[in-house]
């Protein structure tokens, strides 16, 4: 089961991770904001909000 | 830990969680290095821990840096900085691949309104594409079909974008067949290759394309060792996807060239591990990366 993702804040995001979550990983929440993942444990995966730079991609 | 391969990165997108487990898959040691955790000192012992570094930064201008840092120290850098530095330019991607005489999308460069107007007039006219000379996923890109749409198009670069928005790069629309093709290559030669299908115009996954495979003929072929020609200087190692269009008359032209390319929607189509590729690239250029001592 995945674990609940948590903003900074500790509001819950809408979002689905495949694979085994990274620290540092970068996803997309059902709303389309970008979040990169800070903290991750047992319980919960803590997110930031990030803002796509112009320099981003390929 | 000498050996292994340094993995430089910012966000970690898909593409680098699967270059991460290709390198599992064939026991190649690495190290993920967030190069936004680090303070780019030739004497931090991380940078002499790996003989190989493969550029994965999702910041092209983080990227071009830490590239270039390591490239001074003595390290291997994939792809090299000066290929980096070409690509990250879409003019100068494609003024270089034209003096090479491989086939291309015409580029001009402009500054200003009065010489968008000529460029255009150059061009052969309407409609033509006005996009950012560096920028990705088919950002800021617009189709311009006559001139009040250029001078609203040019005004709004000027007074809402930032220096870099003061140049402005314009080529023909070309009215592809619904799809592009992106070629996936190494310095040897071509990996695989997808066609990129948009109802849209604008032709890139991260806009909704989809994606199918595309058999690698003998023209893609060709094409891909006419860009390693014109890009490989002294040996130059590269890992690149050149993004291509079909024209029913001319073949293929270089639209642009991605080098830290993304491609997770491209192996499924292809049935080819790109990620597995990767590493196998890595440890060819230097089989120190694949041992531990």
């Amino acid at each position: 089961m995945q674990s609940q993702i948590l903003d900074v804040s500790g509001n819950e995001v809408e979002a689905s991770i495949t694979d085994d979550p990274m620290i540092g990983e970068v996803i997309r929440s059902e709303d389309g904001e970008i979040y990169e993942i800070r903290e991750i444990n047992a319980s919960k995966i803590v997110v930031q909000r990030v803002e796509v730079e112009e320099d981003w991609g390929q | 830990m000498t050996g292994s391969v340094g993995i430089l990165h910012t966000g970690i997108r898909p593409e680098e969680k699967l270059i991460a487990h290709a390198a599992e898959r064939q026991n190649v040691p690495f190290e993920l290095i967030d190069v936004r955790s680090r303070v780019l000192d030739p004497s931090d012992p991380i940078w002499s821990s790996h003989s190989l570094f493969l550029d994965r930064c999702l910041s092209a201008v983080k990227g071009g840096y830490v590239a270039t840092f390591l490239e001074t120290i003595g390290k291997t850098v994939l792809n090299p900085p000066r290929v980096s530095a070409l690509c990250k330019s879409k003019f100068a991607t494609s003024t270089h691949l034209v003096a090479k005489n491989v086939p291309c999308i015409p580029s001009l460069l402009a500054f200003s309104l009065d010489q968008a107007i000529e460029a255009v007039d150059r061009l052969g006219g309407y409609p033509v594409v006005v996009k950012p000379d560096s920028g990705s996923w088919g950002r800021l890109i617009s189709r311009v079909n006559d001139r009040d749409a250029l001078e609203a198009v040019i005004e709004h670069k000027h007074t809402l974008g930032g220096p870099q928005h003061g140049a402005i790069l314009i080529q023909p629309f070309v009215r592809k067949p619904g799809r592009d093709v992106r070629l996936f290559l190494t310095a040897e030669g071509a990996v695989a290759a997808v066609y990129r299908y948009s109802d849209h115009w604008i032709t890139n996954t991260a806009r909704n394309a989809t994606t199918a495979n595309c058999p690698v003929d003998e023209a893609l072929q060709h094409i891909a060792r006419q860009v390693i020609d014109a890009l490989k200087n002294d040996g130059d190692p590269l890992i690149l996807a050149v993004d291509l269009v079909e024209d029913p008359n001319a073949g293929y032209a270089v639209n642009e060239i991605n080098h830290t390319m993304e491609f997770r929607n491209s192996e499924s189509p292809t049935g080819v591990s790109i990620s597995d590729s990767i590493i196998q690239y890595c440890v060819m250029l230097d089989p120190k990366a694949a041992l531990v001592t």
